[in-house]
């Protein structure tokens, strides 16, 4: 681990960072050139398709990816206080595995499956907590049930001893978050955590996860392919498709004036702003394939109306709107004589 | 729901899978070489099976006291046995018994099994539990016993080394398929053939158990090492086969007197060859499911 | 136009028997209970009308379209399509029935509801080769083949899919193949069992536009069942919001959406996730738990306890479904009356 002393105030900071994955049938350029940042206490959205890579991003900085999995590219760099900073890349298993749970956590999609079915769930929270802080035993089921309420869930007391399997959709994410919060880290990491819940309990999990997010003063990433998720709850958002990140700029900007394609697209299919059915415009054509060896640079052109011989054969751009507003196209929409055109060449 | 990059790709590519059955075979066995061993030896078993008389070098059954009880030699690979004859070619010749007996055996226990675990997995209620209490109760015997029973009830013959076999076998097939398809009775894909206008025979047969098959390749190919070695310990005992026929089992029980004397080969070879066997279908086992069910074709 | 329902439930309920013991055997008594699934809903669909069912899991849905679809018998209560009172054919032979294919279903977990072994053909033509009149299957190979890319072309599926199995499908594509199935008879009633839920918002969007197209191109009538409200108000006609077995609130899709009367409806409209609120803003259901259906009060509202109203006579008499506008019904003590 090296430590320098640094002048960044971003907690994570993702640089350049590109991934595949060795397969039977050929190499999944899965990601490419991946750069962006978190700064302490922000809520950050990262959306887009199945197969745009943003599972695996996160996979990729919990040290959590798959065998099959490379990073070939680029650095992640953890920095909790504004002295030390270290690649978590080049860090060990052994070290990792003191980040995850205790400064770093993540919770999952399906939560039912992410709890151990044959542990009782007050246990499994007192086991983050046995591993990761020096309570004495006597103190474990204490805490635990304090983190318990916490999260807001009904009778601590008697749900400390129930089995996942006895518990809702709801009641079993609101245990996740219990434990992944159990240790108070800087960054939570929640990956799709409201698919398959019902609209009134994805509203409730949401809202404790910002209402624990501000009082523990802990930095969120949201990854979700629902758009209007995102913009409800969160400061920034990442747009991303095929493996590129294509656009990121603050929740009312993306919304009011996205300047990728993609990203107006993506709220013209989104059901929620609509009036009338005939209003829903889907997005033809299907994703390019990632084991494609000759991609181009843009893996949006097959897709795209706009696209230029430009788009074809140079590498993509990355244009500063304005300070916080970043997109990677060679024609973004909206005026051509913004402020800051910034070639990342 | 969201799919791994390479499905995803593959449902945009056709020219990726669209391959015919023999290539992803060929594919298949080339990524496992260990099976394709199996494969092959499994074909040399087949081949004794049916031509074992043609391709032993000796007749089986032909004694010659003079070169009685002879080590391996060029001329005898295996040696000879207390009559003279060649062990090689007994051990060649008694594959089609074994395996015989094997074969016909697994495929009555599976067929029997398969029809029984079918009923009770999707009927449930009545017909789960008299079926369910019978199979307990074959199962509550030691199971080799039960067959030394039946066989010395029903008459000490080949036939019945196949039906005791076949019974004690049961319960095996009837609860995995029962419990395969009580794991699936649920699916939605069930509900849409009710939908559909299928019966419930029908949705037993064509819409369920096609779906318990790749399992039961592995089940049936592990079972016929038992079987086998289950015929052969039958005849050791001295139940079913009889002298001079050639079989395995036979031919260790005679040759392990022998070991004590010094003449090792005639119990070793056909029990090495009978260990063969049974390792090679276990193997086999792998293999199938692999070609069978269509989600390992990736 | 035939003005005359294609559907009419009446009273129907569904009870699913519950034994339990207090303590363990032999000394506790057994005492039946039952899980009222569904306790005497009423609904009405007429031909090409599209109504939404909405309410959260455990509301009892799924169990009532199973019922109107004839998978499951009910408790009581009457199940009258096409003028005829279907629930009096048992289920067991209701696959033989000439209703059979009037009445199918899209499912909402679309990869567990293709057989695994089953090409997409295979599974699409299924119920032709089953349900057909003899007509069609009429020189079976060949019109069978063209009804498939008939219908794979209908939906939208590239004809070349066709032969591929599930696992080497997308989740956009195993959809499409579990509705080419369901409207290769065309039913005169399609019930959609959360279609679009297990799918990226991108995908929705065109498996949403397909399913408009249909309802127009087959005239069928849609029971479309979701627990998100925005995807049922882009399709549906009517709404009826369900809660606990019981209907709460029903009424034109407009005035649901806009003017919701019980406090529930009011809760799932403001749950909404959309671009333009702030969260923290919806009216929110306490975060009591739910009553339980297993023998429930007949005298206390199902909502009491987590409604954010709630007054003595809520415990004391169990609100009916009463209108309070042209086709609009609210069954609350408090329901907020239209301005």
């Amino acid at each position: 681990m090296r430590s320098f002393v640094s002048n960044n105030t971003s907690l994570l900071s993702i640089r350049n960072i590109s991934l595949e994955f060795r397969t039977r049938t050929g190499t999944v350029h899965a990601l490419e050139n991946i750069s962006f940042h978190i700064n302490p206490g922000e809520t950050v959205g990262i959306v887009g398709e199945s197969g745009s890579g943003k599972s695996v991003l996160a996979l990729a900085i919990m040290g959590i990816l798959d065998r099959a999995g490379h990073i070939t590219a680029g650095e992640i760099l953890w920095a909790p206080n504004s002295t030390t900073t270290q690649n978590l890349l080049h860090t060990s298993e052994k070290a990792f595995r003191q980040l995850r749970g205790k400064e770093l956590s993540m919770i999952f999609q399906n939560p039912r499956t992410a709890l151990n079915p044959i542990r009782k769930v007050g246990k499994q929270i007192a086991d983050v907590l046995r591993c990761h802080t020096s309570l004495p035993r006597a103190q474990l089921k204490p805490h635990a049930l304090d983190l318990l309420s916490k999260v807001k869930i009904p009778d601590p007391k008697q749900r400390y001893d129930a089995y996942p399997y006895e518990l809702s959709g709801g009641l079993c994410q609101r245990i996740m978050i219990a434990l992944a919060l159990a240790c108070g880290p800087k960054l939570l990491i929640a990956d799709e955590p409201t698919t398959g819940l019902d609209v009134t309990t994805q509203a409730t999990v949401m809202n404790l996860l910002k209402d624990l997010a501000t009082e523990q003063q802990m930095a969120t990433v949201v990854i979700t392919h629902d758009l209007a998720l995102a913009s409800e709850y969160c400061d920034r958002i990442l747009v991303m498709h095929a493996g590129h990140l294509i656009e990121s700029a603050p929740t009312r900007h993306l919304f009011t004036s996205p300047r990728h394609l993609y990203s107006s697209k993506l709220y013209v299919a989104s059901p929620y702003l609509l009036i009338s059915i005939d209003d829903l415009i889907p997005i033809h054509v299907n994703l390019p394939d990632l084991r494609h060896p000759d991609l181009p640079p843009c893996r949006f052109v097959s897709r795209c109306d706009r696209a230029t011989d430009k788009c074809h054969t140079q590498p993509l751009p990355q244009i500063q709107i304005t300070e916080t507003h970043q997109v990677s196209c060679w024609h973004p929409l909206g005026r051509n004589d913004d402020i800051g055109m910034m070639s990342d060449e | 729901m969201t799919m791994s990059p390479s499905q995803q790709s593959s449902a945009n590519n056709p020219s990726v899978d669209q391959q015919s059955a023999w290539a992803q075979a060929r594919y298949i066995i080339s990524e496992n070489v260990v099976t394709f061993g199996a494969f092959l030896l499994f074909f040399v078993f087949v081949l004794f099976a049916l031509f074992g008389n043609a391709i032993a070098p000796y007749n089986p059954l032909t004694s010659n006291a003079t070169i009685a009880l002879s080590p391996p030699t060029a001329a005898h690979w295996f040696g000879t046995d207390d009559l003279g004859r060649d062990v090689l070619s007994r051990v060649i010749v008694a594959t089609r018994l074994d395996l015989g007996i094997a074969v016909v055996a697994v495929a009555l226990s599976f067929f029997l099994g398969s029809i029984l675990g079918t009923c009770a997995g999707y009927l449930g209620g009545w017909p789960d539990r008299i079926i369910s209490r019978i199979i307990d109760t074959i199962m509550a015997f030691p199971l080799f016993i039960l067959a030394m029973g039946l066989v010395a009830a029903l008459g000490n013959t080949v036939e019945n080394i196949i039906y005791a076999t076949a019974v004690i076998n049961l319960p095996l097939y009837t609860r995995v398929v029962r419990s395969e398809i009580l794991i699936r009775r649920d699916a939605g894909y069930v509900e849409a053939a009710r939908l559909a206008g299928n019966g419930p025979l029908r949705i037993m047969a064509m819409h369920l158990f096609p779906n318990v098959l790749p399992v039961m390749m592995v089940h049936i190919s592990l079972n016929m090492g038992w079987a086998i070695l289950n015929a052969a310990g039958l005849s050791f005992i001295g139940l079913g086969v009889r002298p001079p026929t050639p079989e395995w089992g036979i031919m260790v029980a005679e040759g392990a007197t022998y070991i004590v004397s010094g003449e090792w080969w005639l119990a070793i070879f056909p029990g090495a060859i009978l260990m063969l066997a049974v390792f090679c279908f276990n193997l086999l086992g792998d293999g199938l499911r692999d070609l069978v069910d269509p989600r390992m074709r990736t | 136009m035939n003005n005359s329902p294609l559907l009419q439930v009446t009273d129907l309920t569904k009870y699913f028997p519950v034994s339990s013991r207090k303590t363990a055997w032999p000394f506790g008594k057994k005492t039946d209970q039952a899980l009222h699934a569904v306790d005497g809903i009423n609904l009405t669909i007429r031909p090409g009308e599209s109504v939404g069912l909405v309410g959260e899991s455990g509301c009892g849905k799924s169990t009532l379209i199973r019922v109107i679809s004839r998978l499951l018998e009910p408790t009581s209560g009457e199940i009258c399509f096409n003028n005829t009172l279907i629930n009096q054919i048992p289920v067991s032979t209701f696959a033989r029935s000439p209703y059979r294919a009037d009445i199918q279903m899209v499912f909402q977990d679309h990869s567990d509801s293709l057989n695994p072994r089953f090409t997409a053909f295979h599974t699409i033509t299924e119920p032709i080769k089953r349900l057909g009149t003899p007509t069609k299957i009429l020189n079976s190979k060949q019109r069978l083949k063209a009804r498939a890319e008939e219908l794979a072309e209908q939906v939208g599926l590239p004809v070349e899919l066709l032969s591929r199995y599930p696992h080497q499908l997308s989740g956009g594509q195993k959809a499409r193949v579990g509705i080419a199935r369901a409207i290769a008879l065309n039913p005169k009633l399609l019930i959609l069992d959360e279609p679009t839920s297990a799918l990226d918002v991108s995908v929705q969007a065109v498996i949403l536009r397909l399913l408009a197209d249909l309802r127009e191109q087959l005239n069928m009538s849609y029971l479309f069942i979701s627990h998100d409200l925005n995807v049922v108000r882009l399709l549906c006609d009517h709404i009826l919001v369900m809660y606990l077995g019981k209907l709460v609130e029903t009424g034109p899709t407009d005035t649901i959406f806009n003017h919701p009367s019980h406090p529930y409806t009011q809760a799932l409209v403001s749950a909404i996730p959309s671009f333009t609120t702030q969260p923290n803003s919806f009216s929110r259901l306490s975060e009591a738990a739910a009553r339980s259906p297993i023998d429930p009060s007949i005298h206390v509202c199902r909502l009491y306890g987590r409604c954010p109203k709630g007054e003595d006579i809520c415990q004391q008499q169990q609100p009916t479904l009463q209108p309070i506008d042209d086709k609009h019904q609210v069954a609350c003590h408090y329901a907020d009356t239209p301005t």
